[in-house]
This record gives structure tokens, C-alpha cells and sequence, in this order.
């Protein structure tokens, strides 16, 4: 099986999933690319994950509230053990689009539930999608629209929908921003009963005809007395708009883009992608499936390897699900969850509602330790099954340093790093010593000298990226 | 529906026990008298509590918090299910360490009986767990997919069961129970069914198959059986109990019906302005009586009363079984 087959089927599981490991990445290859494409972009087609297994052990997140911080393990499990894991990227991609968090909504249950629409319509209409979280309730006390009325407009929702929902600084004038809120007065919240006498319950999106300003409104251009869903008609009308979108999905599925704010100051790294992204947009009236498909089969995407840095969930995710023994829910799951919030990411919580910046600035000295040390750990646990298959490939290479060296670059990638930091791996394996495969030693034998070298491979730049 | 009626049987609420103090429960077993044993499995309050409850609303008291007779018990447990044994000390499974801890009525730890493993009295995530008419304890395995028949002791007896969908077969099995002929009922959860045994684990019958409908279950948690032989199904998902006769037969289906709140509850509103209000502006209180995943159920023989531990709603609802029931006047 070719090496370069290989490396590509590892980049599209990497972008479009949280990795795989070579078993995997071997059956795919066998499968065939685009199959695996049109695999990933079929969720319906896969078991889903019973999330009434985590709940059966952890009854109480099923409305977590606020939880320890700890709101988001369901779906850091649920991410552990899909196998449509491009469902689940798409929802860590809505959510760092419409980013709301439980600092401010109060309850997590709100904000899963955002998610779990993002599950149900990741791969449909950008516009179904879009009027789902104009009518979310996280989104809705989020950006106050619980508090725009016909006679005392808020901006906030309004502004932020064509800031950083869909067409960017830049395309909109402050009028748009009024006429765009006026449009969406009167989407409410209903009452619920209050939380803490026997737990908490589910907000409802409720329209009041009586708070909504119906009169007539002059937006981009266009004149009428628009409701919420005409406005959001006029947006998607907009070549600006694919534009703004199209640049995100660049920047999370391709490359690294500069952050959000820049955008309207910095043209994008690959402008003609960028555009090609767009065009499928409008090509396809925003059916986010079929741009994808063209984007994963694109020269540019293929072209595009470890040109992410990866964020801390597929940091996690992607580490569990290579190692293994991670499918029960058991404590070491909360564990886990805070971990991609010490790494900078504290999913349900995002520190605004820009997101998280990402790119390069996932890495900080502190956010470095605490993703090597997380990797280096697990890669190193010799009692994990998918640890336990790395080793027995990285075995089959031989006994030599170098080739010791060159199997863990593969199996952990496959990595291609400068010549120099694969003398530096070199070296340290020779001061090992001997791999002898016969030894299983604790801490002496083959196979834990091995696990040193994979720590040490997880601990390079290269292995930081995506 | 606060009195429901079908097939001759008559279900009346009765009243709702519980708030904050047993947030979490999961599950419950009668004790001595008015003694009930509750499981709570909550972040940082894990336990297992002695209540007293009596026949009125106000009768409701903790009377013994396990956790403060054996100081960090409970810090790395999972305490997933709880029965009495003969000699009224209290059985309770765990699935985080995969053994069954045994404490005096008071809540003093004993003993632990079983280990991890796959073989005869080792368990993988013990949950359901009943004693039979013999004295001695079945106890569920549910990730060996299993049920295991072990004395007092803990030593083994019997098992039945292994992984799959055929019958005497257990996908993840929960809660279990025996009948007044001492045959076994177990709530086989991830096959949506339930599956009736005879003493010594032979299959009689399966009840269920996965859905929402009459009949069906969607992830069943529990089961009990009265001494008439109905059964109550814990319907989890469907937030349920569903009741059938001896034979399996649909007889009705209980939603929940907690018009009133309980004596910490009422407490808790009046004393808290806001909530007060906050509860006084919404629509209506209907949502307020449902059954949100109830986990466990279980039937008192002696004041022939159905109990169901509404877990997500931190509360029991008590409902009674009359049989001298006779309909009021039509034109009332």
C-alpha cells in the first residue's frame, strides 16, 4: 500500500474526523478516497452513539446545569465513540460559528441542545441551520433577543448575525444592523418554571406578535416589512455572505486563517479557494453536504497536510480514539473533558462570542505542557489496546534505531519532520540502547523504550498540527 | 390523571417524597416498617440514604446518611442499586469498583463481596440486585450480561445470561426483581424488553421490543411485580411505567401525576421569593407532574402502594393500589 495513500487518507480523517489509526486508515485506503468522503458525508448510515449509556451512569447531565464545568462531557464522549466523526467536527464547527456559553446562558442543557441541532442539520442548508439558532434559546437570551422589542430595539443579536454569523465586518452599514434587530423583535423566550426545587427545565422559543415591530424596513438595499426569516433571505442573497462563510469553512477544515476580526483588513491565504468555496455555496443554495464533498476531493484541500494547528478537542478526541479503552463512560471521562479546557478550549464555554481563537494561538507555554503531557501519557500506557497495535507495528520495523525511529514517525502520522529533529529522535533512541522486542520489562523492555520514542515524536511542532 | 383505572385496576397518587436533599436518586428498597433505602448518584453528594416514610405527605425524614457513618465511602463509588437482605442489612452494587458492599441498617459498612472479573462471583458493573425467596441474592452483572446467584457470603450459586438479543440473552440488563412464586424478572435495557425466569434462570417469557408505543420500552431501567403478579415496567426514556398482568398482557401506563409538590419542596417555593413567582408566571404546572427518566420502581406490599423514583426530578411519586374502589357519582 502506497505511503503517500496512506498520508493522504490520514489527513482527510484528521480534517474531517479526530484521526485514525493505521488498521483504519489501511481498510479505508482499501475502500477507496472519495468512497470515504461520501461514507463521512452519510451519517445516517452509521449506528449512532446510545448517549443513554453515558446517562445511565451519569444521570444528572442530563440537564447538567452548570456542572463543575464539566457540561460538555456527554459530547466529548459522544465524540470519543461516533463513527460518523464529521458529524461531530461539523457541531465543534457550528459552535465555534455561533459560539454561546454557559457564562452567561446559565445552562448547559440550552447550549447542548444547540448542538445536538447542529448534529441534526450540519449537513443540510445553511439556511435551516441559520433560522434553528435565530430561534435557539442559548442564542436567544445569548444575545439578548429576549430583550428587543418593537418599542426598544437590542442590537445585539442583530449585529452579531451579520458580524460574525454571515457576511463580515465591512459588508453592512450601522442602519442594516438596526433594520436587521427591528425584523427580529418579538422572537422571545417562553416562560419556564424556575430550576431549583426539582431541577431544570427546557426553554422555549416563542414569537409574540404584539412585541414585533412589523412596519417597514429598508435592509442591504432592499425595502419591505421584513420578518427575521426575509432578513436572513436578503443575507444569504449576498455574494459577500458566501464569501464570509466559505473563508470559514477554509480556515477550519483547509488552513489556518488570521482571526475573524482581521478578516475585513486581511485578504485570505488562498483567495482562489477561498472563491471556489463560495461558488459551490451559491452553486449548491448553501447546502453545506455538497460543498464539502467538493472541498475533502479539492487539489487545494489534498494539498493542504499540517496546515492546521490542531484545537484541543481534536487534541483529546483524537488521542482517546487512537489509543483505545476509552468507549465506557467512567471517571477518567470528566477527566478528559476538563483536559480540552486546559488546553484553551472549554467547549459550551467559549470566552466570547467570536469563538475561540485559534491557528497558532491554541499554543502557549502553558497550553503546550498540558497537550504533550496529555499525548505523551496516554501514548506511553501500554495497557491500551491501540497502544498495544502501534507498538506491534513499530516492531515489525526492526530493531535498529533509525528504523525504530522512522516506524514511530510513521505510525504517530505518517510525520515528515526536518532531518535534523530526526537525528536528535536518532540519537536519544541509540542512548536506549538495544530494542529488545523479547524484553516486556516494565520501563526496560522493547516495547516501553518504544513508548519514549512516541512520547517524544507527540512532542514535536509537527505532531501539533492537523 | 390522578386516579387511573383500566382492567380493573385502580391507581391513585398519592403523594411525592424528596427535593434537593436526594438529588440524584437512582434507586430504592424498603427497609423495616416505614425504613426506605434510597441510592443517589450525584457529583460530589454520592450516597445512600435511610428515609422514613410514612403514609402522609408530611411523613417524610432522612434518618441515616451512609456517607457520614463511613467517612469517604462513597468518594470513588458508584452505588448503582440497593436491597435488603434477610437479616435486614443492606446490600448496595457498585459499578465503579464491581462488588456489592454490604451495610448494618444504620449504614455501617460491613463487608464487600465479589471483584472485577469475568468468572463465578466476579462482576463487570453490578447494578440491579434482589434477594430471592431462599435468602439468597441475584444479583445483575450487567456488563458480563449476566444475572449471578451468589449467598449471603458472596459465594456462587448460579448465573445465567451471556451477550446477545435471544432469549435468556442480555444486552446491558439494570434493574431486577423476583415475584411471590420466586420467579425472576429483569429489565433487559439495551434490548428494550423484559424478561421473566424461573427460579432456577430457565426463560419463561419476554415483554417489550424497543419503541413508544403501548407495549414498548425504550431503554427499560426496572421492573417490579405486586403481589397480584402485575408487573411495572420503569419505561425510562419514555418516561413511564407501563403495568401488564401476570401473563405480560398491557394493562395501563402511569406518567406521573405529582399535582402536589412535597413537604422540602413547598419549603424550598415559599421560602424563595423569586422562585415563588417565577413559578407562578409560566403557563401551567403540568409539566411539573411527569415522570422525567424514572429509574426505579418498586411496589410495598404492606400499605400496597407502587413507588417510582422520578430521578431527574429528585423525587419519589407514590401512588396506591386500592382495591375497594368504586367510581363517584357520574353527575357530581
Amino acid at each position: 500500500m502506497s505511503d503517500e495513500k496512506i498520508a493522504l487518507m490520514a489527513h482527510l480523517m484528521r480534517r474531517a474526523g479526530f484521526g485514525a489509526s493505521r488498521d483504519e486508515l489501511e481498510r479505508r485506503v482499501e475502500f477507496g478516497y472519495e468512497a470515504t468522503v461520501e461514507e463521512l458525508l452519510s451519517p445516517e448510515d452509521q449506528e449512532p452513539v446510545d448517549i443513554y449509556e453515558f446517562l445511565r451512569y451519569y444521570p444528572l447531565w442530563w440537564k447538567p446545569g452548570t456542572m463543575g464545568g464539566l457540561g460538555h462531557a456527554p459530547w466529548v464522549w459522544r465524540m470519543i465513540n461516533t463513527k460518523a466523526p464529521l458529524q461531530e467536527k461539523l457541531c465543534l464547527f457550528y459552535h465555534q460559528l455561533f459560539a454561546t456559553g454557559v457564562s452567561k446562558v446559565d445552562h448547559y442543557d440550552e447550549i447542548a441542545d444547540m448542538v445536538d441541532t447542529f448534529r441534526e442539520k450540519c449537513l443540510g442548508n445553511y439556511k435551516e441551520l441559520l433560522m434553528s439558532v435565530a430561534k435557539s434559546p442559548a442564542m436567544i437570551f445569548w444575545l439578548d433577543n429576549h430583550e428587543n422589542h418593537a418599542n426598544s430595539v437590542n442590537e445585539n443579536w442583530g449585529r452579531e448575525l451579520l458580524e460574525l454569523f454571515t457576511m463580515g465586518v465591512g459588508n453592512y452599514t450601522e442602519t442594516d444592523v438596526r433594520e436587521c434587530s427591528r425584523a427580529f423583535t418579538g422572537w422571545t423566550l417562553k416562560h419556564k418554571l424556575p430550576r431549583f426545587h426539582m431541577g431544570r427545565w427546557d426553554w422555549e422559543f416563542e414569537f409574540r406578535p404584539e412585541d414585533h415591530d412589523p412596519g417597514e424596513k429598508t435592509f442591504l438595499g432592499h425595502t419591505g416589512d421584513f420578518d427575521g426569516e426575509e432578513i436572513i433571505d436578503i443575507i444569504l442573497s449576498k455574494p459577500e455572505t458566501a464569501a464570509f462563510i466559505a473563508r470559514h469553512l477554509y480556515s477550519f477544515f483547509v488552513a489556518d486563517e488570521p482571526q475573524v476580526p482581521a478578516w475585513s483588513v486581511t485578504p485570505p491565504n488562498d483567495p482562489e479557494a477561498v472563491q471556489a468555496i463560495a461558488d459551490a455555496l451559491i452553486e449548491s443554495d448553501y447546502h453545506i453536504g455538497a460543498v464539502l464533498q467538493m472541498v475533502f476531493n479539492s487539489r487545494f484541500f489534498k494539498e493542504a497536510r499540517f496546515k492546521r494547528v490542531k484545537n484541543p478537542t481534536e487534541v483529546v478526541v483524537g488521542t482517546l480514539r487512537l489509543v483505545g479503552d476509552a468507549e465506557r463512560p467512567m471517571p477518567e471521562t470528566m477527566d478528559w473533558a476538563s483536559q480540552i479546557g486546559f488546553m484553551g478550549q472549554e467547549l459550551l464555554n467559549p470566552p466570547s462570542v467570536e469563538g475561540w481563537h485559534s491557528g497558532i494561538e491554541w499554543i502557549n507555554s502553558g497550553t503546550l505542557m498540558k497537550r504533550t503531557n496529555f499525548i505523551a501519557e496516554m501514548i506511553s500506557d501500554l495497557s491500551r489496546p491501540g497502544v498495544v497495535k502501534i507498538i506491534e507495528r513499530v516492531k515489525s520495523a526492526g530493531r535498529a534505531p533509525e528504523d525504530v525511529v522512522d516506524a514511530c514517525l510513521d505510525v504517530m502520522g505518517p510525520l515528515d519532520i526536518p532531518a535534523e529533529s530526526r537525528l536528535e529522535l536518532v540519537d536519544h533512541a541509540r542512548d536506549l540502547g538495544e530494542f529488545d522486542w523479547d524484553d516486556d520489562r516494565p520501563g526496560q523492555g522493547g516495547a516501553a523504550k518504544a513508548t519514549e520514542i512516541l512520547q517524544l515524536v507527540v512532542s514535536l511542532r509537527e505532531y501539533q498540527l492537523s | 390523571m390522578l386516579t387511573t383505572s383500566a382492567a380493573g385496576r385502580v391507581f391513585d397518587f398519592s403523594h411525592v417524597v424528596g427535593g434537593r436533599q436526594i438529588t440524584g436518586i437512582v434507586n430504592l428498597a424498603f427497609g423495616e416498617g416505614d425504613d426506605v433505602y434510597i441510592v443517589k448518584k450525584a457529583a460530589g453528594f454520592t450516597d445512600v440514604l435511610r428515609l422514613s416514610i410514612g403514609p402522609e405527605p408530611e411523613d417524610e425524614e432522612v434518618t441515616a446518611r451512609f456517607s457520614e457513618v463511613n467517612e469517604g465511602f462513597f468518594r470513588d463509588a458508584w452505588p448503582a442499586c440497593v436491597t435488603v437482605g434477610p437479616n435486614s442489612d443492606v446490600y448496595v452494587t457498585d459499578e465503579l469498583r464491581h462488588l456489592v458492599s454490604v451495610f448494618d441498617r444504620d449504614g455501617l459498612f460491613l463487608r464487600h463481596i465479589g471483584e472485577h472479573g469475568i468468572g463465578e462471583g466476579q462482576f463487570d458493573r453490578p447494578s440491579g440486585i434482589v434477594f430471592n425467596a431462599s435468602g439468597r441474592m441475584l444479583v445483575v452483572d450487567t456488563l458480563n450480561h449476566r444475572v449471578q446467584e451468589l449467598t449471603t457470603d458472596g459465594e456462587f450459586v448460579n448465573a445465567w445470561g451471556s451477550h446477545g438479543s435471544e432469549d435468556g440473552q442480555f444486552r446491558s440488563p439494570w434493574g431486577i426483581t423476583v415475584d411471590s412464586d420466586d420467579h425472576v424478572y429483569v429489565a433487559d435495557h439495551k434490548n428494550h424488553r423484559i424478561q421473566k425466569f424461573d427460579p432456577d434462570g430457565n426463560f419463561k417469557f419476554a415483554l417489550g421490543g424497543y419503541g413508544s408505543e403501548k407495549g414498548q420500552f425504550d431503554h427499560p431501567s426496572d421492573v417490579a411485580v405486586d403481589p397480584d403478579g402485575d408487573i411495572y415496567v420503569c419505561d425510562w426514556v419514555n418516561n413511564r411505567v407501563q403495568v401488564f398482568d401476570s401473563d405480560g398482557g398491557y394493562i395501563s401506563e402511569l406518567g406521573g401525576s405529582a399535582i402536589e409538590l412535597s413537604k422540602w419542596q413547598k419549603q424550598y417555593v415559599r421560602g424563595n421569593p423569586d422562585v415563588y413567582k417565577a413559578r407562578r408566571r409560566v403557563s401551567s404546572l403540568d409539566p411539573e407532574t411527569m415522570l422525567a427518566l424514572p429509574t426505579g420502581v418498586s411496589f410495598d406490599a404492606s400499605r400496597s402502594r407502587l413507588f417510582v423514583v422520578d430521578s431527574q426530578r429528585w423525587r419519589i411519586q407514590i401512588f396506591n393500589k386500592l382495591d375497594d374502589y368504586s367510581d363517584p357519582q357520574f353527575n357530581i
